[in-house]
């Protein structure tokens, strides 16, 4: 070290309080869909539930998509999808999570509806979610549900949910 | 130990200043489609897919998960590298170097026009104890650079005309744009001293796959560029302790890559420019200018720099870099299109910079034939 | 193939939050206690592997580029791995293939997470999903993992009291761990009495936000005997991706079910393949797994091979797979259950299995440990990365 620097050399300062720097990162972005899942969003407001078909698997690939992932061959036919289907798996949050799109209690859930081959993401509205234990023995893998549509529609995937249908 | 591995499959999107008719989803399927069929292989040929990504600026927490699909990922062995897109190529040479993967699908994108401000994801790049506070981005490290590098050297008026000029024709022609679509002449708002709107990279969007083998997976029916020579390196972070007139992290790079060579053994350069200025610096630590004469790149024939027109005019974000080296790999390959150098060359150097300031760099160099080390 | 080893291992006492360091300094940390264990400094190192996972949770964006210095990186290749939850063993896997390729002897692989301070880590984690259709539901690890729980045990018929098995295990692990982060004891009534997150999970079911770095060196064999240390050998390595859409991993078309953890079976298979492992519940003493949520643990057991499926929960409350019984002890540090700094936490695994078989895992150590399995996890049970260990390079057997 220099004499020039060891003649200013100080003690080191005191914090009282741990120092912070607070900041929300704010970005915002328009993200382009597409033409199939555009398709998907007009066929909603046409009241129709839409998938594709893979030439290679065969599977009715829902909601739309325009290839599919486990062959890597773009999609086909488009394929009209029923409105009734069973739960394959769901869950009920009771925790209210910061930022998060919707009011806890509620049941999220994936479904399988007729003609389709893959589960579609949603809520179950219309069950009394107080107690989980009375809510389950309703919810469960294998319960079957009727589509519901909005009544104002917005042209997404959240224009629909599901009903018990038992 | 070289050739490490071959590009046999290369395949970029068109370019388009901003893609809103496909999702990302369905550029990167385009382009991983694209690359198999270039290498006349498909999905099931290949062992490992190497996917490159930057979360913030698509706006998908992990990129890699929604355009793992698209890639080819399902099922299969799937690395993704953040730092930069070519550290995806380097790292796919170490898998087939390391005995670990035969044939590699490397794929990466950049879709700057999702982001409604694009310099927002990159303001977000800096510390944000110093840094941020003061608006710190890409356009201003390059403008700290070149005011260093002005008041070392003096700038060449005509040489940074000539250098957009020479960039935005040759563009214009790589990517099919009617003649004088890249003005350059009228963006002379100054964004950070003493560079100009003309003088920093225009964003595009794009997507790019390559298909990267074991030299004895090379099969004749596919065209081969026998990957030569590999270096990569980084800077430190803090741009005050470096020399902004040079770029140490390429002089490193350039001597792993080169491995004794001289940069005028090669028929063909591709270097990322980060700005104009940025262009004769890179040149002085290449080697392909002296110090303090990086103007004269403009100038050189041999090799023929930037016959694609760099990024300058079409800069895809995250894939600047990997576009130079994809781009280098075509040119040995006869597959380089409009940019096509003539005669073939028969060797080439691809350089990506990432970073404030070229923070980080990557060097490829490329053979026609096998034995071309 | 290139014989490379794991010659040391550092990490930070993980808690919740940090206040005395920043990002790099914390990164740093990690990185010498890494270059200490191993005895070298780092002038040795010859190329960096940087493990982080989503920017959004540090706050800056390639944040791997503002800790060069902090890792002694200037001038050095170096690169970075993110494969969400998965990152951290990745990353270790990445460190072996620089040294296995022959260009480097000497690398080092570093990262740190900062949990706690992203504040809403569940909102900014719903973004990992596609912008058609999924982000439009509240989905984030928690939800995506409480589904799993559900159709398992709906499959198989595990019980939440199951699952509390799991959490009372692995805190009796911690507490023997000083570097764990929650290390209180706890019982199944105590766990169950935590209060219900989504269903089925519960607070105690879940792992902590966590603060810390950690750190591997890896060289290789000629460097290794310069060193003559107990060295840690990797003798396999695998990855999988399994599809992003959990709706595929359901119904009679699905390959993979979404109860189960198939693609990380797959991923434990290809590093079983490749290190000779032949019979996962005779050879492997010690397993760190990364699991997040009691649940987890459940199927990654299985997906191990170290119990049939459907049959871990039965075998654990029969004793397996603690400390102290016969058999592969599955995370005897605790695991990512009870210490989660997401970018580092499957750099973690590797680092305990490390430990393991060389003989300094303190209380925590399974005795005559030799050949270890670690993993880790990441998007929605999407990426998957394996790798087996060993203090010996003869035939595993």
């Amino acid at each position: 070290m220099s004499s020039s620097t060891s003649s200013r050399i100080v003690p080191a300062p005191v914090n009282a309080e741990p120092a912070f720097f607070e900041q929300t990162w704010d970005l915002q972005y328009r993200h382009a869909l597409g033409e199939t899942v555009g398709g998907f969003m007009q066929g909603l407001r046409d009241g129709q539930l839409l998938g594709k078909s893979c030439p290679s698997c065969s599977r009715v690939l829902f909601p739309a998509r325009s290839f599919c992932d486990r062959c890597h061959e773009a999609t086909t036919d488009w394929v009209s999808v029923d409105t009734s289907g069973t739960v394959e798996m769901f869950t009920i949050v009771y925790e209210r999570f910061p930022g998060m799109l919707v009011d806890a209690p509620y049941v999220l859930c994936y479904v399988l509806l007729d003609g389709a081959d893959t589960a579609v993401c949603g809520y179950i509205r219309g069950v009394d979610l107080t107690d989980a234990k009375e809510a389950t023995k309703r919810i469960r893998t294998g319960a079957p549900v009727r589509v519901v549509f909005s009544d104002a529609p917005q042209g997404k995937v959240t224009d629909f949910w599901f009903e018990l249908a038992d | 130990m070289f050739p490490s591995a071959a590009v046999v499959g290369a395949f970029s999107s068109p370019y388009a200043a901003r893609v809103e008719d496909r999702s990302l989803e369905e550029m990167v399927f385009a382009v991983t489609k694209g690359a198999l069929a270039d290498a006349g292989l498909t999905i099931a040929d290949i062992d490992a897919v190497i996917l490159s990504t930057h979360d913030q600026a698509t706006g998908r927490v992990i990129e890699s998960m929604v355009t793992n699909g698209p890639s080819g990922g399902v099922d299969r062995d799937v690395t993704t590298l953040a730092s930069s897109s070519e550290h995806a190529l380097c790292y796919a040479n170490l898998r087939i170097l390391a005995g670990q993967s035969r044939r590699v699908l490397v794929v990466g994108w950049g879709k700057p026009s999702e982001a409604v401000d694009p310099s927002h994801p990159d303001r977000l790049t800096a510390e944000p104890f110093f840094l941020r506070p003061l608006g710190f981005r890409s356009s201003v490290a390059a403008g700290l650079q070149a005011s260093a590098y002005a008041s070392r050297y003096g700038l060449d008026e005509g040489a940074l005309a000539a250098l957009r000029t020479s960039r935005a024709r040759a563009s214009e022609r790589m990517h099919g744009l009617p003649d004088g679509h890249f003005d350059t002449e009228s963006d002379t708002d100054v964004v950070a001293w003493p560079l100009t709107e003309a003088d920093l990279p225009r964003s595009c969007d794009m997507a790019a796959a390559m298909v990267l083998v074991h030299p004895d997976e090379v099969t004749s029916d596919q065209t081969a560029a026998w990957i030569t020579g590999l270096g990569w390196a980084t800077d430190g972070y803090e741009i005050a302790d470096r020399d902004l007139c040079d770029l140490d992290s390429l002089r490193v790079a350039m001597k792993m890559a080169l491995r004794g060579r001289s940069i005028e053994d090669f028929d063909v350069v591709e270097m990322t420019e980060l700005s104009t200025v940025g262009s004769f610096i890179a040149a002085e630590a290449m080697g392909l200018a002296s110090v303090g004469a990086g103007a004269s790149v403009v100038s050189r024939t041999t090799p023929a720099v930037n016959p694609s027109g760099g990024n300058l005019l079409a800069n895809p974000g995250n894939v600047a870099g990997f576009m130079r080296l994809l781009q280098a790999a075509q040119q040995v390959r006869g597959k380089a299109g409009a940019a096509q150098v003539e005669p073939m060359p028969r060797s080439s150097v691809g350089v990506a910079t990432h970073g404030f300031a070229g923070q980080g760099n990557a060097v490829l160099t490329f053979g026609a034939s096998r034995n071309e080390v | 193939m290139r014989n490379v080893a794991i010659a040391g291992f550092g990490q930070s006492h993980f808690v919740k939050s940090r206040t005395d360091v920043t990002f790099p300094e914390l990164v740093r940390e990690g990185a010498t206690l890494a270059l200490d264990d191993a005895g070298i400094t780092m002038a040795d190192v010859q190329a960096v592997v940087f493990s982080m996972a989503p920017d959004a949770l540090i706050g800056v964006g390639h944040g791997e580029r503002w800790c060069v210095e902090a890792v002694g990186a200037q001038g050095k290749p170096f690169m970075r791995i993110n494969t969400g939850g998965a990152t951290g063993l990745t990353a270790v896997q990445a460190g072996y293939m620089h040294v296995a390729s022959g260009l480097f002897d000497v690398v080092l692989v570093a990262g740190a997470d900062r949990v706690s301070e992203q504040l809403s880590a569940q909102s900014m984690l719903n973004k990992m999903w596609d912008t058609g259709y999924e982000r439009l539901y509240p989905l984030n690890t928690i939800t995506m993992l409480a589904l799993s729980a559900q159709r398992y045990n709906d499959k198989y018929g595990a019980t939440e009291e199951d699952m509390a098995l799991v959490t009372v295990k692995n805190r009796r692990h911690a507490s023997l761990n000083p570097y764990a982060h929650l290390r209180t004891p706890v019982t199944v009534d105590d766990v169950m009495a935590t209060r219900m997150i989504s269903w089925p999970l519960k607070l105690a079911d879940l792992c902590p936000s966590s603060t810390g770095a950690a750190s591997v060196v890896l060289v290789s064999e000629e460097y290794a005997k310069k060193l003559n240390t107990r060295v840690a050998w990797v003798r396999g390595i695998g990855q999988c991706a399994e599809t992003i859409w959990m709706g595929d991993r359901v119904g009679p078309a699905a390959l993979q079910d979404h109860a189960d953890a198939d693609s990380l079976a797959t991923a434990m298979q290809r590093s079983y393949d490749q290190a000779g492992v032949t019979n996962p519940r005779e050879q492997i003493d010690v397993a760190e797994i990364y699991a997040p949520f009691s649940s987890v643990e459940l199927h990654v057991i299985e997906a191990a091979q170290l119990s049939p499926l459907g049959e871990s929960f039965t075998r654990m409350a029969a004793g397996e797979f603690a400390l102290g019984s016969e058999g592969t002890v599955v995370n005897p540090s605790g695991g990512t259950l009870c210490t989660n700094p997401i970018a580092v936490t499957g750099l973690v695994r590797a680092g305990e299995v490390y430990l393991q078989v060389t003989g300094h895992a303190g209380d925590r150590q399974v005795q005559d440990a030799s050949v270890g399995l670690a993993s880790s996890i990441g998007g929605d049970h999407q990426f998957y990365a394996s790798m087996v260990l060993a203090n010996h390079l003869e035939e595993i057997s």
